[in-house]
């Protein structure tokens, strides 16, 4: 806060006399102003159709809760799967990288003799280095 | 606001709190706070013209089913994109499962290999 600047705001006595929560009503009709700047009167004179309208919206909103909620779990679920085979493909991956070394070493012995393709090997292992290692610091 | 004068007006200060709400408002809203004032004054006076036949209850009613519009616009909106994410989740996963094929198929072939190459 720069300055000490204190607000106020006139509410006609027609008002303020028969409600007892002034404070409530201001905090609210703060929290919704922007509702209240759209807001005419003709709104509110039928009280039996705001009350149908409010019931059916909370009604609605329950079902759409409910919705979301589980979608909500089905995500965390299929997030903690997601990880789990992530972080399995990547241990895997890594002990692919040891043998990879000894592939180096038998490569440097039986060279041509060898009947895997070792740079199509190569290259597959890089794939996976490149998603399973790398991903963590590109992607989410 | 033309009957202001003929009117009689309780000067309300807004508490500490509000005071902070409402700061907060206008620059979440990018509008000036006695621009908020305003309008929650213009309101006021309205309302004060039709006490007997417009209760609190009713307004508050009429401003909580706003809010519960709102509540389910966004929550539609979230759930749309929650989907997107779940789809790609399984999608990935089916991903995950064929590396996961291909690496210890991959890791066989070098194993086989490693063997023969330490027997050297």
């Amino acid at each position: 806060m720069k300055k000490k600047q204190n607000f106020y705001i006139h509410i006609p006595d027609t008002i303020s006399e028969p409600i007892d929560d002034i404070e409530g009503v201001v905090d609210n009709f703060l929290s919704n102003f922007m509702y209240l700047e759209k807001l005419e009167l003709d709104d509110l004179t039928n009280e039996e159709n705001l009350e149908k309208e409010f019931n059916k919206l909370s009604e609605e909103f329950n079902k759409i809760s409910q919705v979301y909620g589980k979608l909500r779990q089905e995500y965390g679920v299929l997030n903690f799967h997601g990880n789990e085979l992530f972080t399995r493909n990547t241990l895997t991956g890594l002990k692919l990288g040891l043998v990879m070394g000894k592939l180096e070493k038998a490569k440097s012995i039986w060279g041509d003799q060898l009947t895997l393709d070792y740079n199509a090997a190569k290259e597959l292992i890089q794939y996976f280095f490149d998603r399973y290692l790398k991903k963590s610091e590109d992607d989410d | 606001m033309t009957s202001r004068s003929s009117k009689k007006y309780v000067k309300y200060e807004l508490s500490y709190d509000q005071k902070r709400k409402l700061l907060k408002l206008s620059s979440k809203h990018n509008i000036d706070p006695e621009n908020i004032i305003l309008i929650i004054e213009g309101f006021f006076d309205e309302w004060s013209e039709n006490t007997n036949t417009i209760r609190w209850e009713t307004v508050l009613t009429y401003l909580n089913t706003k809010i519960f519009e709102k509540r389910i616009n966004n929550m539609a909106d979230e759930i749309v994109e929650i989907k997107k994410k779940n789809n790609i989740q399984k999608k990935m996963q089916f991903e995950y499962e064929d590396d996961y094929l291909a690496l210890i198929e991959l890791g066989k072939a070098l194993e086989s290999l490693t063997k023969i190459g330490d027997k050297s």
